[in-house]
């Protein structure tokens, strides 16, 4: 089933993408590329919350796939070296929705796109507001 | 009044429930999803007082009660033990 | 109070206490205060529950029972505020 994707965009999925939530932030960023956004804009564009988005938005640039500015709140812009590889990879997207989201929630657990301490997360689960 | 505090410890657990869940689809880290269902089901054993006591006081829930109270406490240890890295 | 609530409200003091003992562990690993607050949260309400246990007259309905328990819960709520004043 899986044999629908092409072995770059597997490659990248395997190697990068934790989430559909993290996928789509990316997509989002990748979409305008000469434009900058913050976590609340990508939050309010996506529909998530900024919690959420900015959480993302630090993965991608702990990745190199996205820039961020030295700002507060920092901004984020697409690495356009990516270009071409993430077009590829929303296009399959587009095509086969379903492999693609069964590929990303089927990376084994260790190989996590962020390697989360569980606890440090419970801890900071309670934080309301993350740039606080 | 007693039943307020019922409710509003109901609320507590609920807020506590949510914000582990949010904080879970961001991570994934499984040991928040199992603590979320620990607050969910302390909620749940909250509401359950007041339905004992107001809504439904010919009937006696307390091991209805107390077996979600357990079910709570097994999810947030399988948590602890298996999931915290 | 029938044995199985008896037995399930023990079995619960006692998960309680130990979820409370993982909490403090991970705040003595030099983490969040927050995981203090959690454990003392905890230890509550393994309380509220031998009280129900132990005392023969306690049903919920009377102040000290639930009393700790809205100890418990105002702790976790205490905590959180805490932790977001802090940070």
């Amino acid at each position: 089933m899986t044999d629908a994707i092409p072995a770059d965009v597997r490659r990248f999925i395997l190697d990068h993408i934790g989430s559909v939530e993290m996928l789509n932030v990316l997509m989002l960023l990748f979409k305008q590329p000469g434009r900058t956004w913050t976590a609340n804009e990508v939050g309010s564009e996506l529909r998530t919350n900024e919690w959420s988005a900015d959480l993302q938005l630090q993965a991608l640039a702990a990745r190199e796939l996205v820039r961020a500015s030295t700002d507060t709140p920092p901004r984020y812009q697409a690495e356009t070296r990516h270009a071409a590889q993430v077009a590829s990879v929303a296009r399959t997207y587009e095509e086969r929705r379903v492999a693609m989201i069964t590929l990303i929630y089927s990376r084994p657990d260790d190989v996590a796109a962020e390697p989360v301490d569980p606890v440090q997360a419970f801890a900071d689960a309670f934080k309301i507001r993350k740039d606080k | 009044m007693p039943e307020t505090i019922f409710a509003l410890c109901a609320l507590t657990s609920l807020g506590c429930a949510l914000l582990l869940l949010r904080s879970y689809r961001a991570t994934r880290a499984r040991l928040l999803l199992w603590s979320s269902i620990c607050f969910v089901g302390l909620a749940i054993n909250n509401i359950l007082v007041c339905v004992d006591f107001i809504i439904l006081p010919q009937v006696d829930l307390s091991a209805l009660r107390a077996a979600v109270a357990l079910i709570a406490i097994l999810f947030i240890n399988f948590g602890l033990i298996w999931d915290s890295k | 109070m029938s044995d199985v609530t008896h037995m399930l409200y023990s079995a619960s003091a006692m998960g309680s206490v130990t979820a409370g003992i993982f909490f403090l562990h991970f705040w003595r690993r030099g983490r969040d205060r927050l995981f203090l607050v959690f454990a003392l949260a905890f230890w509550a309400l393994a309380l509220n529950w031998i009280t129900l246990v132990a005392v023969p007259i306690a049903a919920e309905r009377h102040h000290f029972a639930y009393g700790i328990r809205l100890a418990a819960f105002a702790l976790l709520l205490a905590g959180i505020i805490d932790k977001n004043r802090r940070h």
